[in-house]
């Protein structure tokens, strides 16, 4: 059964008379880990975008975990978002004035289903992602998240993604801002917490260093019939 | 909702100020409302159950101030023939004279009848009690306010020494002639905590060598020092400032002031304290106006900074922003979020504002009761006071629409882009 599926969608973005997309198709499986790679401005952000429900989408293009995120209107979208998926950012992906462990227990304030589905106390999930990733919640649970380095942050912002398993994680070049050993040890843990949780993770990236971590590796210009529409 | 909070005690330094300013704003104007009411009914208080005043010719307001109030004075004199005449007159009931002129440490002196004691009223017809003591029944007894025995320490039995002048500068001591209390009222809160009564008799011994008295009290100064050279005798013609009237029958009031205003030997005038007061509050009408225009400006003033608060840390908070949509958010609910956190402040600078209210009366209340006779009142807030709060806190989640509307033009434009 595929999490996410993308069919024969094309988009423009208001204002601009190239298509950034065109007639994208793409079927990510639960559990299933693949990384889309492709030069700037050929469309990965756009696609995530589709996928998260943040830009508006023709009906029957986009669905996730069995609903059609183009038929939802834009407020349900959003709680769609927050029951379904988890994201994670390039960087600052935290807000910066809450201690790391309300950060990851974000999603959960917005979506109750995420909230029904950790078993046990909150905080306690948040303690045992953040150790699952290489966080000691001992010392970094209370911290603010603007006292984090960047490594940190960008694992608490995965802890985040991860809360309530979600059925999709979306990750926008988590790894960019990392230098090579971090990269290597987070993207090792996310797709590990990712596969035990279940959920299909679709990585956007350039990097190809990291290849290993999926299933699959799949170039956006494969995709699509147009490419890049610069 | 603790998001808010969070997020608010994230930029505390600036949020604080803006509570701040919003909650002096809303003492402010606390104060004014609150200063207005207790002026009026303090004043209101002090002049209830008398039916008219009758004194020498002159402005309504004046003679008012200067009787009921102790503020001013009446001018010259009249003549103990319109006493007479007065209780004479059909439809009054009783009639109670006023001298004045003198003071004791800054509190004016009145002299009068014993028949004042039972005819004045204060505070919708209360009439006036002892707590100690009686009134006087010669001419070398006093009374005293409860404001004047609690100052200075006096008790029945307590001699005293008048000066002359309404001022609290003792220009000129009578000590030639002490006056001993016989009795302290209980406390009126209305200018008559504030008064000696004297009879009018001892009065009269202070003050015979004085007539004809003028309104100049330069010219009364220059004459007082022949005291002892002068005899004492008795009542003296336009030795009475102020005659309080109570009618037996209130239609006759209008026949009284015709007869009073006609009255060919002197000129005089009846004075309707409720009509006086009515002048007084349109004079001061305006000054109160200006001074609620203020404090209204001051409160937009303090609404703007607010707004410039949460736009300015808007620029600041877009990736916040983006973050609460990626993990859920809907830009309604971030609008939420801003106009919640315009109430927070709002709210807290009510409570704030009331607080420094508070303290600032209890501060204020000896002072303003001893300097003018005006109580703040012991109400926490009356129903007015309120509903003006109210309308502040809505105002505030008003105000707060403008950068909530930004906010989320901006949500939906940047979506979940990360960009700086």
């Amino acid at each position: 059964m595929s999490q996410i599926s993308v069919s024969d969608f094309s988009f423009v973005w208001p204002g601009s008379r190239a298509a950034v997309l065109q007639n994208a198709s793409l079927n990510v499986a639960a559990g299933e880990r693949v990384m889309l790679c492709g030069p700037s401005g050929s469309g990965k952000s756009t696609l995530l975008a589709a996928i998260s429900g943040v830009i508006d989408i023709p009906v029957g293009a986009v669905s996730v975990a069995g609903q059609d995120v183009g038929a939802l209107p834009a407020s349900k979208r959003d709680r769609f978002r927050a029951d379904h998926m988890g994201l994670i950012f390039q960087v600052f992906n935290l807000v910066p004035w809450l201690s790391a462990v309300d950060n990851i227990l974000l999603p959960c304030r917005f979506s109750k289903r995420r909230r029904g589905r950790v078993t046990g106390s909150l905080d306690k999930e948040a303690q045992r992602l953040m150790a699952a990733l290489g966080l000691d919640p001992d010392t970094l649970g209370a911290s603010q998240a603007s006292a984090l380095s960047v490594g940190q942050q960008q694992r608490v912002a995965a802890a985040r993604a991860l809360i309530g398993a979600p059925e999709v994680i979306l990750a926008d070049e988590p790894t960019s801002a990392l230098d090579p050993e971090t990269k290597e040890t987070f993207m090792q843990m996310l797709s590990q917490q990712a596969q035990e949780s279940g959920a299909a993770l679709l990585m956007v990236s350039h990097d190809s260093g990291l290849d290993h971590h999926f299933d699959r590796v799949i170039h956006i210009a494969d995709l699509t019939q147009a490419g890049a529409a610069e | 909702m603790t998001l808010v909070l969070h997020s608010l005690w994230n930029r505390l330094f600036v949020a604080a100020l803006t509570v701040f300013a919003i909650a002096l704003s809303v003492a402010l104007i606390l104060s004014v409302e609150r200063l207005r009411d207790s002026a009026r009914t303090s004043f209101a208080n002090s002049a209830s159950g008398i039916d008219l005043i009758v004194a020498p010719r002159g402005n309504d307001v004046q003679i008012l101030l200067a009787t009921v109030f102790g503020v001013g004075s009446t001018g010259a004199g009249m003549s103990g023939e319109v006493l007479e005449l007065l209780e004479e007159m059909p439809g009054v009931a009783w009639a109670v004279p006023l001298m004045q002129g003198d003071n004791h440490q800054g509190f004016p002196v009145i002299g009068t009848s014993a028949a004042y004691f039972e005819h004045f009223k204060h505070s919708r017809g209360q009439a006036l009690t002892f707590i100690r003591g009686d009134a006087f029944n010669d001419a070398q007894g006093a009374v005293i306010g409860a404001e004047v025995a609690e100052r200075l320490g006096y008790d029945v039995g307590t001699e005293i020494v008048n000066a002359h002048g309404a001022g609290a500068v003792a220009l000129e001591v009578h000590d030639e002639a002490p006056f001993q209390i016989t009795g302290v009222l209980a406390r009126t809160n209305t200018a008559v905590d504030r008064m000696v009564f004297i009879s009018l008799g001892g009065f009269d011994a202070l003050h015979a060598e004085n007539a004809p008295r003028s309104a100049d009290p330069f010219a009364t100064l220059a004459e007082t020092d022949h005291h002892d050279e002068q005899k004492h005798d008795g009542l003296l013609p336009d030795q009475i400032n102020a005659i309080y009237i109570g009618l037996s029958n209130r239609t006759a009031v209008l026949g009284v002031q015709r007869a009073v205003a006609t009255y060919k030997a002197e000129p005089l005038a009846a004075v309707m304290p409720n009509v006086a007061l009515l002048q007084l509050w349109s004079i001061t009408g305006t000054a109160e106006n200006a001074l609620r225009l203020m404090s209204v400006a001051v409160m937009t003033a303090s609404m703007i900074g607010m707004v410039v608060m949460l736009s300015a840390a808007l620029e600041a908070r877009r990736r916040e922003f983006a973050i609460l949509r990626s993990v859920g958010a809907a830009p309604r609910d971030v609008v939420l979020m801003i106009i919640l956190e315009a109430l927070l402040v709002t709210g807290a600078g009510i409570l704030l504002g009331l607080a420094v209210f508070w303290s600032a009366s209890l501060l204020a209340e000896p002072l303003l009761s001893a300097r003018f006779g005006v109580t703040l009142g012991g109400h926490i807030l009356t129903s007015r006071e309120i509903i003006l709060l109210l309308t502040v806190l809505c105002f505030g989640g008003l105000a707060s629409l403008l950068p909530a509307w930004r906010v989320y033009r901006m949500t939906l434009a940047d979506g979940l882009t990360t960009r700086l």
